[in-house]
């Protein structure tokens, strides 16, 4: 289980997250949905350890968290199979090769690419098998996504958000978006901010 | 290819041509003299084994201070881009070294040290600064959205700076080496004139103008501007081939933890 419980963040006078609670449960995912400057973002951060609530706190009773962030954040420097590997522990480069082509891309010629060779749609994807390849090296039990679709055509999400549905069968699943059909997708329950 | 070197070849002729001409409206080998005299003056140098002794004797020197002066700034640079006291504490010390003509360190230097060293510490102290400043500000420009990544995905800290620091300060790095070496080895030969060591560029320069060799004086600069362009360029040229080998070496997976 893991619980927001009574979040309030404020930036300066602006009251971004005012006493949200949430409790999400294994095998039940989540879509918090809002429009832009909501405090969606702000609360995966938060559950991230990115940043502090200015009161209420976030209990995940010790279980290992993966995030993917809305913006990929590769290394620029590294093509995109390394990027992968660059958060797994040694040796995982089978759990690095399955989830680049489960997400679509083609290891031959899309791995040994640099980030900047990549349309924006494939930096998402590589940014979410890195994410898929962490959780799963890790076992993690808590995914956190933020808008993990948004830059990837109508067909695209879809399968992604059936590969996410089926990885996070036995984990809690937490997505913020502001688009409807990611929640539908992932036969989500909706929370609105 | 052949292209480049043509088009490198023509101007380089063109100038010749500019020099040679100029030496020719002048009309004295005393105050300016041809390329021709250069070149055959300094070919009768390198035929002598002292040119090689002096030559190496002020790029051993001045080599060690560059070499010195950019651990030392890197090092500083990694310390204040850290450490917010420390950034405030050097910060008045790196803008006097800045600031400071190398004329006043020159002289300062020969008070408390000796001739042969000066050179070695004046090179130092012009590369010093700039390196440090340029680490400092690749560190704090440092992606943080990619530290954050690197924060939640574990990430260990030695993967962070391999991974993360490195590749993102080495623009900084080899742009202070490109600025700073060819200034640092003019300014240590510029010690060497000024104080003379036994064996060095300097006083063969100084001792041309004293005795009016203006061919020699010419020659000598000749080299001090081969050596500067020669440096900056195999030193570049090392520390990127360094850091992509680092680059290369890190592939496979890290340490998480």
């Amino acid at each position: 289980m893991a619980e927001f419980k009574s979040i309030t963040k404020k930036y300066g006078d602006k009251t971004v997250l005012d006493n949200f609670s949430l409790k999400a449960e294994k095998g039940s995912p989540t879509v918090i949905m809002g429009e832009s400057g909501c405090g969606k973002t702000t609360l995966l951060r938060i559950a991230a350890g990115l940043e502090k609530a200015d009161s209420g706190e976030f209990i995940k009773d010790g279980e290992e968290i993966a995030i993917m962030f809305q913006e990929p954040r590769l290394l620029p420097w590294k093509n995109a199979l390394d990027n992968i590997l660059s958060v797994l522990p040694k040796d995982s480069l089978p759990i690095a090769e399955k989830y680049f082509s489960a997400t679509g891309l083609n290891l031959e010629s899309d791995g040994k690419k640099l980030p900047h060779e990549l349309s924006g749609g494939m930096m998402q994807r590589v940014a979410f098998a890195r994410f898929l390849a962490y959780a799963e090296a890790t076992n993690a039990s808590i995914l956190l996504l933020d808008e993990p679709f948004s830059a990837l055509d109508e067909t695209t999400a879809e399968k992604m958000a059936l590969l996410l549905r089926s990885f996070a069968e036995n984990r809690i699943l937490i997505v913020v978006s502001h688009d409807d059909s990611d929640a539908k997708n992932l036969e989500a329950n909706v929370i609105n901010l | 290819m052949i292209k480049k070197i043509l088009k490198y070849t023509v101007i380089a002729l063109v100038w010749l041509g500019i020099w040679q001409l100029a030496a020719m409206i002048i009309g004295s080998e005393l105050l300016f003299p041809t390329p021709l005299a250069v070149a055959k003056r300094l070919f009768e140098l390198m035929l002598t084994a002292d040119f090689y002794k002096t030559v190496g004797t002020s790029l051993l020197r001045i080599l060690i201070g560059m070499i010195i002066g950019t651990a030392i700034g890197a090092m500083g640079g990694i310390l204040t881009a850290f450490s917010r006291t420390a950034r405030d504490f050097f910060a008045p010390l790196l803008a006097v070294v800045k600031s400071t003509p190398v004329a006043s360190f020159i002289i300062l230097m020969v008070l408390w040290i000796s001739r042969g060293t000066t050179p070695l510490i004046i090179s130092l102290m012009m590369v010093t600064p700039i390196v440090w400043t340029n680490v400092e500000t690749g560190i704090l420009n440092t992606d943080r959205a990619l530290l954050e990544m690197a924060k939640c995905y574990k990430m260990s800290r030695s993967a962070r700076i391999k991974q993360i620091y490195l590749p993102g300060i080495s623009p900084y790095f080899l742009a202070a080496l490109k600025s700073s070496l060819g200034m640092a080895w003019k300014a240590g030969i510029a010690a060497e004139v000024l104080l003379q060591p036994m064996i060095s560029i300097g006083k063969m320069i100084s001792d041309s103008k004293i005795l009016l060799e203006t061919t020699d004086l010419f020659a000598w600069t000749v080299v001090v501007v081969i050596l500067s362009v020669v440096i900056e360029k195999i030193m570049v040229l090392v520390l990127k081939k360094a850091l992509k080998n680092r680059a290369a070496s890190d592939k496979g997976g890290v340490t998480v933890g």
